[in-house]
C-alpha cells in the first residue's frame, strides 16, 4: 500500500491535500510540524513526500537537501508546492532533487494524477 | 418551472422589464447583464451598448424584454454602470502618460496631478445607492487598448476604488485606494518591455529583474515633488507599490528576513492594509482579464480561485473582505458558490484546559445559499478531516455559527463524485 506524506505548517493547505489524496483511495499522513519529518521517515517509509519550501523558521530546501543525502531516502520522490509568484524557489527545489511541483491553489485532478504517477515509480 | 401561455421563459429566473426601463440603460452605458426575449434568446448581450433605436426596433417586432432575476426578493438589483467613456478616457490618458514615463524613467508632478484628477472625477461620480447594490461593469471593458499594463492599472484602480466604496469608506479613502491601485505597477515602466511581454517561463535573472518593479515603483513615486520641492505622493501609495507582491504564507517579494520570534503570517499582517488589499485586487484582475499568453477566467471561476488562495497567499480575513465587498458586483449579482458545492470549513477552538488554539477542519455540502448570505450558507457537515472519519451529518447555518468559515471549495468533478459515493 502506498503511503503519501504531506508536510506543511499551514493546516488549511495540508488538511486539504491529505483529504483529497485519501478520498482518491490512497493512504496519506499529514505532519504539521516539519521538524518531525525525520522521525516519521525513520519509522515508516513513505512512497511520496509532498512539502512546501516555505515553512516558518525551517527552510524546506534544506529538508529536501538532507533527505537526498541519506542513501535509503534518496529514492523517495518529493513533490514541492509552489505558487506562480515564487518561481525562483521552484528552480531551487527542482535543482536539489524534487521531482515535480504543484501550483497553488491546488487543482485536485492534477494532484491525484501526479501523486499516482510518482508513487507508482517509487520503490517504497 | 413556471410556464405562461405566450412565453416560454422561466419566470422564476427571469423578470420582465419594460421599454422605458431599458431606455434608461441605453446611450453611452454598457450592459452588465444579458437581456433576453420571451423565448429565452439573447437580445442584447452583456458588455455592449444599446441605443434607443435598437429598443424601438425590437419592441416593434413584438419582442418583450427579460433580465435575470436576483436570487432573493431582498436587495435591489440595480444595474449601475460605470461610464464607459470615462473609463476609455482614463485608459487613453494612461497610455499617453505611461509612454512618457517610460521614455524618461520618471513621473513629474503634472502627470501625478492629472492621474489624481482623473480618478477623482470617477470616484466623485459614484452614486450612493451603489454602496449596497449595483453591478459594475469594469473589467475587460477597455478593449481598445491591448497593452496589458495600461488596462491592468486602470482595472486594478477601479476595482480597489469600488471595493473601498462598497466598504463604506470615507471619500478620501476611496480616492486613496483608486490612486494606489492605479499606480501600483508603475515600476514596470523601468523594466525592459521585452521581459515583461516574454511568453513562457522566464530565466531566474529575468525574474529578478521583474521583481525589481516593486522597488522601482517606490523610487519613481518617491521622487515626484511639487514645485516647492516637497514630496507629492502619500506614503501609503508608495508603500503599495513596494509591498503589493508580499504574500501571507509564501514570502512574495521584495524579500525579507523574518525574525525568529515572529511567524510569516504575523509579519504579513503588519503590512499596510491598503497594500494587502490591492495585492488581492491585483491577483483577481490578473486571473480574470486577458493578459499575454493566458486565457481569462470567468468571474465565478476567478472568485472561487481567490477563495482557494485564502490562508495561503492571502489571509482569510483579507480574502473575505474582498469577497464580501465586491464578489456579488463582479458576478452579475449572483453568489459565486452554489447549492450542492462541496466545501472545506475551518473553525478555531480554544481548549478549556490548556487555552491552546486548535484548528478544526470539516467537509460539508452547501444546502442552501442566497444573495444575502453567500459566504455563510446553510451547510451539511459530514466529514471530520482532522480525525479522518465520516460523522453523522449535521445541518449548520453558518450565519449563526461565526466560528466556522469556508476556506476551500472543491472544483474537481471526480473528487465530488467520490465524496458523493462515500456519503451514501
Amino acid at each position: 500500500m502506498s503511503k503519501i506524506l504531506v508536510v506543511y505548517d499551514n493546516r488549511t493547505f495540508g488538511e486539504f491535500v491529505t483529504f483529497v489524496v485519501k478520498t482518491a483511495g490512497m493512504e496519506a499522513d499529514f505532519l504539521d510540524d516539519p521538524l518531525q519529518l525525520f522521525d516519521y521517515v525513520t519509522a515508516n517509509t513513505p512512497t511520496l513526500i509532498i512539502i512546501d519550501v516555505f515553512l516558518n523558521h525551517v527552510d524546506g530546501l534544506y529538508i529536501i537537501e538532507k533527505l537526498r543525502m541519506v542513501e535509503e531516502y534518496r529514492s523517495i520522490p518529493i513533490l514541492v508546492v509552489s505558487s506562480r509568484n515564487e518561481p525562483l524557489s521552484l528552480f531551487d527545489a527542482l535543482e536539489r532533487g524534487a521531482v515535480d511541483y504543484l501550483a497553488s491553489p491546488i487543482n485536485e485532478d492534477l494532484l491525484i494524477e501526479k501523486v499516482k504517477k510518482y508513487s507508482a515509480t517509487s520503490p517504497g | 418551472m413556471e410556464k405562461n401561455d405566450d412565453i416560454s421563459i422561466d419566470l422564476t429566473r427571469f423578470q420582465e422589464i419594460n421599454e422605458s426601463y431599458l431606455d434608461k440603460l441605453s446611450g453611452d452605458k454598457v450592459l452588465t447583464f444579458d437581456v433576453f426575449d420571451q423565448d429565452g434568446n439573447t437580445v442584447f448581450s452583456s458588455g455592449r451598448t444599446i441605443s434607443g433605436d435598437d429598443i424601438k426596433k425590437y419592441s416593434a417586432s413584438g419582442k418583450r424584454f427579460f433580465i435575470p432575476r436576483p436570487n432573493e426578493s431582498t436587495g435591489s438589483f440595480t444595474h449601475e454602470i460605470i461610464n464607459k467613456k470615462k473609463m476609455n478616457d482614463l485608459a487613453e490618458d494612461t497610455a499617453t502618460m505611461y509612454g512618457e514615463i517610460r521614455k524618461t524613467g520618471k513621473m513629474n508632478y503634472e502627470q501625478y496631478l492629472s492621474a489624481h484628477a482623473q480618478l477623482k472625477s470617477i470616484a466623485d461620480g459614484l452614486k450612493p445607492e451603489d454602496k449596497t447594490g449595483g453591478v459594475l461593469s469594469l473589467l475587460r471593458e477597455i478593449k481598445d487598448f491591448d497593452h496589458y499594463t495600461y488596462t491592468h492599472s486602470v482595472n486594478v484602480g477601479i476595482l480597489a476604488m469600488t471595493m473601498a466604496y462598497k466598504e463604506m469608506s470615507s471619500s478620501d479613502t476611496v480616492k486613496m485606494f483608486a490612486l494606489a491601485g492605479y499606480l501600483h505597477d508603475i515600476g514596470k515602466l523601468r523594466i525592459d518591455p521585452a521581459i515583461i511581454q516574454k511568453p513562457g517561463l522566464l530565466s531566474p535573472e529575468e525574474y529578478y529583474r521583474v521583481m525589481e518593479h516593486t522597488r522601482e515603483g517606490y523610487r519613481i513615486l518617491d521622487s515626484v515633488a511639487d514645485p516647492a520641492g516637497n514630496k507629492a505622493v502619500p506614503n501609503m501609495i508608495k508603500l503599495t507599490a513596494l509591498f503589493h507582491h508580499r504574500k501571507f504564507q509564501s514570502p512574495g517579494y521584495p524579500f525579507r528576513t523574518i525574525p525568529k520570534d515572529k511567524s510569516r503570517e504575523a509579519a504579513y499582517n503588519e503590512l499596510p492594509e491598503i497594500s494587502r488589499l490591492i495585492g488581492i485586487c491585483d491577483m483577481y484582475e490578473a486571473i480574470s482579464s486577458t493578459a499575454p499568453y493566458r486565457t481569462p477566467q470567468e468571474p465565478v471561476k476567478a472568485l472561487r480561485y481567490m477563495l482557494n488562495l485564502s490562508n495561503y497567499l492571502y489571509s482569510i480575513e483579507d480574502t473575505y473582505r474582498f469577497l464580501k465587498a465586491i464578489s456579488l458586483s463582479l458576478n452579475k449579482g449572483q453568489p459565486f458558490l452554489n447549492k450542492g458545492d462541496f466545501i472545506m470549513i475551518e473553525s478555531v477552538k480554544i481548549a478549556l484546559d490548556t487555552k491552546k488554539k486548535q484548528r478544526i477542519y470539516e467537509i460539508a455540502r452547501i444546502e442552501d445559499i442566497s444573495r444575502s448570505n453567500f459566504l455563510m450558507p446553510k451547510v451539511q457537515i459530514f466529514y471530520d478531516v482532522v480525525r479522518r472519519k465520516k460523522i453523522k451529518p449535521i445541518n449548520v447555518d453558518l450565519r449563526y455559527d461565526t466560528s466556522r468559515r469556508i476556506v476551500r471549495v472543491f472544483e474537481s468533478d471526480r473528487i465530488k463524485e467520490m465524496m458523493r459515493q462515500q456519503l451514501q
